[in-house]
């Protein structure tokens, strides 16, 4: 890959960050209801007082003004103080990112993992007893909300069997002697939502691996391997999962990537002060630093994405290479 | 491969297997009772092992601000401000005036000064002595600053005088009857006179507390929880509990299934989930009528910009979709049995406040009378489309903006009910947001709408002034405008005499009733729960079966079962 | 030399499908002798590369040998284990498929496809089996300066010759081609031609050549044997069989190739389709196209007609009316 490829494709990519989150700026502000009107049934607002709060959330500089803002924390990282939260966009953010991330990061990869494998354990049963077993099972699995499948683990393991706690990241309130104690109530508390987010995921990569699996099966070259005299398991390693990996390496690496934006119906369901109950949550409310903090967060994480995508592609499909 | 997958799942399995009950900081309550027998034991309970933690489940946003001059949002008062701050005057059981930090108070012959004698041992949860200086100082920096929360409050008065260490003077223009509604918390001047400018105040976020209340401040995790610790030397008693947590849960099944289980001591419960709680021998549920109260408003904006359907402005209308509606349904349906039907500005909870409406004038579900007003004021379905029209051929057909998240199914109650009487609705989903925009931009382009209040306990001068002309533009969301409602309104808010003023008050919500710009359709109910195995000696207020359990009184009474 | 190194007796092998057996290979006899290359020619379908697939038992998963044996150095192997065969497989026989544009594993290096048979038949190093890729890759004429690449960076003809390379790693006994050469233009398969002519001399390889191109049969084949619907309608050596075909098909096939000298004359095809293997029908299976039935009951109810050499010089024919062959 040369160095005037990388190059061109980080221009490009520049540009379309630009363009998108100066749009989501636009498009913020064309929402109808502004967050002054999410509180005015709450508060005995006056119009001296919605003045203040309208200062308070630098509304009331002209639009330019507020746009420069903007751009200028892209840089700067300083994305103002959230209206809502009344504390600095960018500590709310580093918080809930690290929580997405704690969870996302056991989460995706264990889902992918299982996806992954049990693809290929499917695909080399193909047509027996255990294909059918496990595509049927991660189909049904796949279909059923989230919700529900959490809900039931939940309830069985957290009131009925009480081994695990119902909700949030810790325990609240509670302090550690030590960083084990620490470790080890995150760890109670990670446990079903980690489970219930993997296998919410693991559907999707399972059936499609099988699928590409199968396709590479019946390719020329696998017979020529055979012919070869290798043996079942050396052969799907070698010669069959290396091209079966190359469809789904794309999705796989932009999930990855996309962990930190986290999960809305998980962290929801669990109460994970995550980042995407954040997102969603500041939409609902017209907090505008938090969003233009997250959009940009977005942004950069699918660009990254896309990015690495490319490469990895590359890495590992050498007919992709270019000059 | 398989090797792998197997290896995985036995660690899975091993690693929950090991998961043992979570260790939180001792909670004593549940122990205590298996440890006591009654032959060793005397009935006071032994020296507890750890701290008495009281958890608090909540399902709402996360509160904003903690600087309570600056905060918007009711959850707000409920996770921080009720617990640290105060007032000068309270209300009690009966709802009315009670002494909080002010001991006593009175008004001059003129009724235009306000005189309150303060507590002379109050201290700030930092020691600093509580006087004259912290009252003074809070009234004041409201009006200069034009702070969000209490400017309204506070911009009547003409001046706030401190007499000596332990009195002040409110001073007004005119008599204000409403002083409850300019009860403030009250805030340490000693740290709050820091931030002089405006914007030095806005940018004051307040993390670490500092109140005169029952409860201090420990820590919080935004989005997680907040601690509280007793305050030992509070005025009216330490609170039986040593510690208070308000814990947030974003998902409403998850929040039931903590009480349950007994991370958390208390929650309330919503319609969809009270039968499940029903049957739990460890829980109790608590249903009381709240002070919300959710209403069809009509876009009565009688102003050449506005874009509402004129038909709306004919009262004739209003009262035959008063009685096109069937509200039982509504409440049923609707609302899960989770609501009364009460059809007054003013509801029940709110004691002498609440007008009683007389059983002649009372509007009642009975279509057939719709349609006979309806007929009788002109309106028939003349072209057999069964849409009503009038003389002119203006068809009776409105929009209706409905918040979906909250009113959907009643939005369709209420469209089916119209429909049954010749008016025809076009129901239009939307959010907050754009409801809000929608009424409160210049046009108000819509005809009927559902939105709610919270009438306040303390004084009906709030809710009353939703409706008058002086509102439009701020407050008003139903444009309504009528000049005697605008006066006695004036005139309830300078008659200090309670007797009297009771009656006007009672007079406006008999115009509001009878011209209905709002009709009221129920006044929510809710349910709190609370684990019985481990508390007792909670307190209702007020009395007469209004609020929320866990109010001022059982947050110092609570305890542990014996 | 003239030891017999592969000999197939009545094989049959038969696909399982959802309405029966289709019977591909039904009773196919030949022997193949060391240093000897045998052309196996007919239409699409008629049998060819399910024998070769029998022999080296590569067969997918719904076709099974049903009869017959197949004898490899006087040893049958018609049902050897898996892992018997995989000690068989490339180093006595090696195969090159049809399609041979696809045999190389797009994301591997050609010098590691290569190689892999070597290393994992024979005790050496990689370093050897290196060394070894070089040999090949001379032999076939190829330049070993791109042993390094990945597939998709040579042409066609290139590919092939490295498929032919690695056919050879292990130096088996016999290579068996599918249609080796079908896919590649003209100019490029006279020199892959020449290459397994060559190659076939220096090693004294046996080789099993099935194709429908009868000039390339001529080309590089010693004997040649006519398939037609599952079973054998004529053998014998290359020249024999072209110039004094006896039986009808195999005179039909060879006046379908155009003759660049003779006269310009249309084309003489042969109508109709070959048979249903499901159910073939009784006697002759080529009884329904041939020219010289004209309601002979023998050829239509007979069972079909065995491959006998009627003049003992090695020229098998399998047809009732073979004696008159002018009448045909």
């Amino acid at each position: 890959m040369s160095f005037r490829y990388i190059v061109n494709r980080l221009f490009y990519t520049l540009f379309m960050f630009l363009f998108i989150v100066s749009l989501n700026f636009m498009l913020f502000r064309l929402m109808p209801g502004d967050p002054l009107t999410m509180v005015s049934k709450e508060i005995s607002s006056s119009p001296e007082g919605r003045a203040t709060l309208e200062r308070m959330y630098g509304l009331d500089k002209p639009l330019i003004h507020q746009y420069g803002d903007y751009m200028k924390s892209m840089v700067t990282f300083d994305f103002g103080t959230s209206f809502h939260y009344k504390t600095p966009v960018r500590d709310l953010l580093g918080d809930k990112i690290a929580n997405s991330l704690i969870l996302g990061m056991a989460a995706v990869p264990l889902g992918i993992a299982i996806g992954i494998l049990g693809g290929i354990i499917a695909s080399a049963r193909h047509g027996k007893t255990a294909d059918m077993l496990i595509t049927t099972s991660s189909m049904v699995i796949y279909a059923v909300p989230t919700f529900w499948l959490a809900m039931i683990l939940l309830m069985i393991f957290g009131v009925r069997l009480g081994w695990v706690p119902i909700n949030s990241m810790l325990t609240p309130g509670a302090s550690f002697a030590t960083k084990a104690a620490y470790l080890k109530d995150l760890f109670h508390h990670m446990i079903i939502p980690v489970l219930s987010y993997a296998i919410a995921i693991f559907g999707s990569y399972l059936l499609i691996m099988r699928g590409s699996m199968i396709d590479v099966f019946s390719e020329d070259y696998v017979l020529t391997a055979r012919a070869k005299g290798l043996k079942e398991k050396p052969l799907i390693r070698k010669h069959v999962v290396p091209n079966a990996l190359l469809p789904i390496s794309t999705s796989v690496i932009y999930s990855l990537a996309i962990v930190f934006t986290g999960a809305f119906s998980i962290e929801v369901l669990f109460s994970w002060p995550g980042m995407g109950k954040l997102m969603v949550e500041s939409v609902t409310r017209r907090d505008y630093p938090v969003m233009q903090a997250a959009n940009y967060l977005i942004a950069v994480a699918v660009i990254l994405a896309n990015f690495l995508m490319d490469i990895v592609y590359g890495w590992l499909d050498p007919r992709v290479r270019l000059g | 491969m398989k090797r792998i997958l197997a290896l995985l799942l036995i660690g899975a399995m091993f690693l929950t297997g090991c998961a043992t009950q979570p260790t939180t900081p001792a909670p004593t309550p549940e122990q205590t009772p298996a440890e006591q027998t009654p032959a060793e034991q005397t009935p006071v309970a032994e020296a507890p092992e750890g701290p008495i933690i009281f958890r608090y489940g909540i399902r709402d946003s996360w509160p904003d601000s903690m600087n309570p001059l600056l905060s918007a949002l009711g959850i707000s008062q409920t996770f921080y401000h009720d617990n640290m701050y105060e007032t000068l005057i309270g209300l009690d059981a009966e709802l009315n005036m009670e002494a909080r930090l002010a001991e006593s108070w009175e008004t001059s012959e003129d009724g235009l000064t306000w005189t309150f004698h303060l507590r002379k041992d109050v201290k700030w949860h930092d020691g600093e002595e509580f006087d004259a200086d912290d009252v003074v100082y809070s009234y004041q920096v409201n009006k200069d600053l034009e702070l969000p929360r209490f400017f309204a409050s506070v911009k009547d008065f003409t001046e706030v005088k401190k007499v000596d260490d332990y009195t002040v003077q409110l001073v007004t223009a005119e008599p204000k009857a409403n002083i409850m509604d300019a009860m403030i918390d009250l805030v340490p001047e000693h740290i709050f006179s820091q931030y002089k400018t405006k914007d030095d105040m806005l940018a004051f976020a307040n993390e670490s507390p500092i109140g005169t209340g029952a409860f201090i401040f420990v820590e919080d995790a935004k989005d997680g929880f907040v601690r509280y610790k007793a305050n030992d030397d509070y005025w009216n008693g330490r609170p039986v509990i040593d510690e208070l947590v308000y814990v947030y849960f974003s998902n409403a099944d998850t929040l039931i299934q903590a009480l349950e289980k007994g991370e958390i001591d208390f929650c309330g419960v919503g319609a969809a989930q009270q039968d499940y709680v029903k049957g739990l021998a460890n829980i109790t549920m608590h249903y009381f009528d709240s002070n919300a109260f959710n209403e069809l408003g009509f876009n009565c904006w009688d102003d050449p910009a506005s874009k509402g359907n004129p038909l709306m402005r004919d009262v004739k209308i209003r009262n035959a979709i008063g009685y096109a509606i069937d509200y039982d349904k509504i409440v049923d349906y609707a609302m899960g049995g989770l609501a009364s039907k009460q059809a007054q500005l003013l509801p029940e909870v709110t004691g002498k406040w609440s007008w009683k409406v007389p059983d002649d004038i009372r509007v009642d579900y009975d279509p057939e009378k719709a349609k006979q007003i309806l007929e009788e004021a002109g309106y028939s379905d003349r072209d057999g489309d069964g849409i009503r029209e009038d003389a002119s051929g203006n068809k009776l057909e409105f929009r209706m903006s409905i918040i979906e998240s909250d009113y959907r199914d009643c939005a369709l109650v209420v469209e089916q009910s119209l429909k049954d009487v010749g008016i025809k609705t076009n129901i239009e989903f939307m959010d907050t947001g754009r409801l809000s925009d929608i009424i409160y931009s210049q046009d108000f382009d819509t005809d009927m709408y559902m939105w709610g209040w919270y009438a306040r306990y303390s004084d009906p001068s709030y809710i009353l002034s939703a409706m008058t002309t002086d509102q439009i533009g701020n407050r008003s969301d139903c444009f309504y405008s009528n000049p005697e409602y605008d006066q006695l309104y004036v005139q309830q808010t300078k008659t200090i005499d309670m007797e009297e003023r009771v009656k006007i008050v009672h007079k406006m919500q008999e115009i509001i009733y009878r011209d209905s710009p709002y009709l009221i359709l129920y006044n929510a109910k809710r349910i709190n729960a609370y684990n019985n195995e481990r508390w007792e000696n909670f307190v209702e207020y007020p009395a007469f079966g209004g609020g929320n359990l866990f109010n001022y009184y059982s947050k110092l009474q609570v305890r542990p079962k014996q | 030399m003239s030891e017999v190194l592969l000999e197939l007796d009545n094989l049959k092998t038969y696909f399982t499908v959802t309405k029966g057996k289709v019977k591909a290979v039904d009773g196919v006899s030949f022997t193949l002798n060391r240093g000897e290359s045998l052309g196996l020619v007919g239409e699409s379908g008629c049998g060819k590369t399910t024998t070769a697939l029998s022999i080296i038992k590569l067969l997918p998963k719904e076709g099974q040998i049903e009869g017959g044996r197949i004898l490899f150095e006087g040893k049958d192997i018609t049902h050897q284990t898996e892992d018997e065969l995989s000690d068989f497989r490339w180093k006595q026989v090696s195969m090159i498929f049809q399609g041979a544009m696809n045999a190389l594993n797009p994301v591997k290096r050609v010098c590691d496809q290569v190689a892999e048979p070597i290393l994992l038949h024979e005790y050496t190093t990689k370093k050897q089996a290196m060394e070894r890729v070089k040999e090949l890759f001379e032999l076939v004429e190829l330049d070993t300066n791109l042993m390094y690449s990945y597939p998709h960076e040579f042409s066609g003809g290139m590919r092939q010759r490295a498929i032919i390379a690695m056919a050879l790693a292990c130096h088996p006994k016999l290579i068996i081609g599918d249609e080796p050469t079908t896919a590649l233009d003209v100019m490029v398969q006279a020199q892959i031609l020449d290459l397994i002519n060559e190659l076939r001399g220096k090693l004294n390889m046996s080789m099993l050549m099935i194709t429908h191109d009868l000039s390339i049969i001529s080309d590089t084949c010693d004997k040649v044997a006519i398939m037609y619907a599952g079973r054998i309608v004529e053998m014998g050596e290359t020249k024999e069989v072209l110039s004094n075909s006896l039986h009808p098909y195999t005179k039909k096939l060879i006046s379908a190739f155009p003759n660049i000298y003779a006269e310009r004359k249309m084309v003489d095809s042969i109508p109709g389709d070959p048979p249903d293997l499901y159910t073939p029908p009784p006697g002759c299976r080529f009884a329904k196209r041939c020219h010289m039935v004209g309601g002979k009951e023998v050829c239509q109810v007979e069972i079909h007609p065995p491959l006998i050499d009627y003049t003992g010089k090695g020229h098998y024919v399998a047809c009732h009316l073979w004696r008159n062959p002018d009448e045909y």
